[in-house]
């Protein structure tokens, strides 16, 4: 099977030799000049993975992402001639799996890629080794089914989220340092950015906690990282 | 530049201040201590006179009386306090007190010729005055000392009353100019917090409108030029944010369609290959270049921000020294402390990464990645990064230079052509790096020959 990508990217150079360094890596590439026109492919033959541009000539890369975050969990990753931290995070609020910035090398991103799509497929039989089906209170993890639900209702965990969830949960009391999860849960080396981690902790607080602000299961311990109490 | 040593403006202030309390009270306690000696003195000798005239003319009187003894004359007249009489009957003295000769010689001279006379003296038993007065043409006479010491006293008391108040009055003078100057001083130091505030980043700093309207001025100019400066400040930060976008949009399509090219190397012919070769090489060049650029101008517009986590040091410098251009470099942590440090791993990955690409390129190599940690201020430490090579070792002229930009040193002739070249940039990177870090870097000689490149940050204690 084939794997399909969806890039939304306003600079036709960069289009084309993404698309052509991507048809390499042996994705097919579906691509959009815009925001409207992406949203509308998207919606009419959903990808498997979404890069989009930050600056886009009619909505932000922002909008795009938060768009796609409604009805669905694919994974996104930011690509950014920016790297102000505040863009960095908004994107990660907004919803981003993930993000690489200009200039990048392409087998950089195509790693990155890689490692979504890795994960995408095979998060559920990863995590079925351990456990099936994890219960704290109201909460209930089923990994095999890549479900979570809570007082019996669905939770829309994106595919990082729920990765991250099932990591976590899995080993409850065990704390992770930032570096760890980066590369358990998003296959980085040691370089990679804790602020990933950071923000995806505090996506997941406001849909599994009842009180974001008091998190009951995702603890933070201080200097170290973070942990789950059951 | 002329130096010449100068008082404070606030203790020149309070100087003047006291100065003139000074010489005003000065002036003042003078004065009136001069007409309070005039005044006194006259009042003194007019009663004086006056009261030695009433007893003389009474002993005059007394004595016409045929046969009377001088003596009973003498106890007749009551002396004052403070007053001792003579009268002198042909010579003979008949005093009112001890016997005691105070009465100068030419108050006797003008006496013995028939004259009234009065003299203000000083002997051994103080200020007096003396007088005398012809009391019949056969030689008798009258002498009276006042003594003036009490007077005195009274002077010297308020001598010393006015010199405590000339004393008060300098003290007060200056406490008020140091409080005036209080006043005078306080926009100058809003002023100077402010441009301090403004130094440290807070470019939006301003400075109340002073409500006195002489110091005005001095608000509205400083606020002016703090707009105008942040004005500045932004506009370059957008520019270099601007061309960091426009530069980077074009590095992503080169470097993307030179992969391309690359991933078909084979289908090409010999000359296309080298061809190839040489456009890998300078995009990959200008690539590194432009990031140590962006990375430069994000210092110069003072965006860069420090992100400190939380790292084991050895773990993380393991890492870079093993992703770096020479892997093999031993990292000799064995002297730390604290393993687990707070700092920015990415600079701290740009510091060391630059640091061995330097050795690699102009040191012979690193030879040596050391790791130890000083005390700090309270919650920090001073963690030491030290780099050593085994090339020639750095001249001590040189060892400031080589941090500024694009100074480069000669590449090893053992090496040319092949690998990455430097960017100029990579030293000047590490010391901006390292004072981001609260810290700085410096070059010394390594033991047994090469350079030793010691950086030193503030690393936060967990």
């Amino acid at each position: 099977m084939t794997l399909r990508l969806l890039t939304i990217e306003d600079d036709d150079d960069v289009r084309l030799m993404l698309r052509m360094v991507l048809e390499d890596e042996g994705y097919k590439v579906d691509e959009a000049p815009d925001a409207e026109s992406g949203l509308a492919r998207f919606a009419m033959n959903p990808p498997d993975l979404v890069l989009v541009d930050l600056k886009l000539p009619d909505k932000s890369g922002f909008d795009v992402c938060r768009a796609l975050r409604q009805h669905s969990d694919v994974p996104i990753i930011i690509v950014s001639a920016q790297e102000s931290s505040f863009d960095i995070v908004a994107g990660l609020e907004a919803g981003a799996d993930d993000y690489v910035t200009k200039p990048f090398v392409p087998k950089e991103l195509a790693a990155r890629i890689r490692a979504h799509l890795r994960r995408t497929m095979t998060a559920p039989h990863d995590a079925s080794t351990s456990a099936t089906k994890l219960v704290f209170g109201a909460l209930e993890i089923r990994a095999d089914e890549g479900v979570a639900t809570k007082n019996g209702i669905e939770l829309h965990l994106t595919k990082t989220e729920f990765r991250l969830l099932v990591h976590f949960a899995t080993n409850p009391g065990r704390v992770y340092s930032r570096e760890q999860l980066l590369e358990h849960v998003w296959g980085y080396d040691y370089l990679g950015d804790g602020r990933l981690v950071d923000a995806h902790i505090r996506r997941l607080r406001t849909k599994v906690e009842d009180d974001p602000a008091e998190p009951r299961h995702i603890a933070t311990v201080r200097g170290l990282g973070y942990k789950f109490v059951p | 530049m002329r130096r010449r040593w100068r008082l404070g403006l606030r203790t020149r202030t309070t100087a003047a201040f006291a100065l003139s309390g000074l010489l005003l009270s000065l002036a003042l306690s003078v004065l009136t201590y001069q007409l309070a000696r005039q005044s006194f003195t006259r009042q003194r000798r007019e009663a004086a006179v006056s009261r030695a005239l009433q007893r003389a003319r009474s002993a005059q009187a007394s004595l016409q009386v045929l046969g009377v003894d001088p003596v009973d004359v003498v106890d007749q007249l009551k002396p004052g306090a403070n007053e001792s009489f003579v009268i002198e009957v042909d010579g003979t003295p008949f005093a009112s007190g001890p016997e005691d000769d105070r009465v100068p010689k030419g108050v006797r001279r003008l006496v013995g010729q028939g004259q009234a006379a009065r003299q203000l003296f000083r002997d051994k038993k103080g200020p007096g005055l003396a007088m005398g007065f012809p009391l019949s043409r056969d030689g008798k006479a009258y002498y009276e000392v006042a003594s003036l010491a009490e007077l005195e006293r009274s002077l010297r008391d308020l001598g010393r009353v006015l010199a405590l108040a000339a004393t008060a009055t300098t003290v007060a003078g200056a406490v008020l100019g140091r409080i005036s100057s209080r006043g005078v001083m306080r926009p100058l130091r809003q002023a100077a917090a402010a441009a301090s505030e403004i130094a440290s980043g807070r470019l939006d700093t301003r400075i109340d409108a002073a409500r006195d309207p002489d110091l005005a001025p001095l608000a509205t100019s400083f606020n002016d030029m703090a707009a105008s400066l942040q004005r500045r400040i932004e506009r370059e930060a957008r520019f270099a944010s601007d061309v960091s976008h426009e530069l980077r949009t074009p590095l992503t399509s080169l470097a993307a369609a030179t992969q391309i090219l690359q991933s078909r190397r084979e289908e090409m012919s010999e000359r296309s290959q080298t061809a190839l070769d040489v456009l890998v090489n300078q995009s990959g060049h200008f690539q590194r270049l432009v990031l140590d650029l962006l990375e430069i101008s994000r210092f110069d517009a003072g965006a860069a921000e420090l992100h400190r986590e939380n790292q084991d040091i050895v773990e993380l410098v393991d890492q870079i020294v093993a992703a770096s251009s020479t892997p093999g470099v031993p990292v000799d942590g064995h002297a730390l402390t604290h393993r687990v440090l707070g700092v920015d791993k990415r600079r701290l990955e740009r510091i060391i990464t630059n640091l061995v690409q330097n050795a690699h390129l102009y040191g012979g190599g690193a030879v040596r990645v050391g790791l130890e940690d000083l005390p700090g201020p309270s919650g920090v430490r001073r963690l030491h990064v030290v780099v050593d090579d085994s090339g020639p070792g750095i001249p001590i002229d040189e060892r400031q230079t080589v941090f500024e930009r694009f100074t480069r040193g000669t590449a090893n002739s053992g090496r040319s052509g092949a690998g990455p070249k430097g960017t100029g940039l990579g030293l000047s990177l590490v010391a901006e790096h390292a004072r981001l870090h609260g810290g700085s870097v410096h070059i010394e000689d390594r033991p047994g020959g090469g350079a030793r490149f010691v950086v030193e940050l503030e690393a936060v204690i967990p």
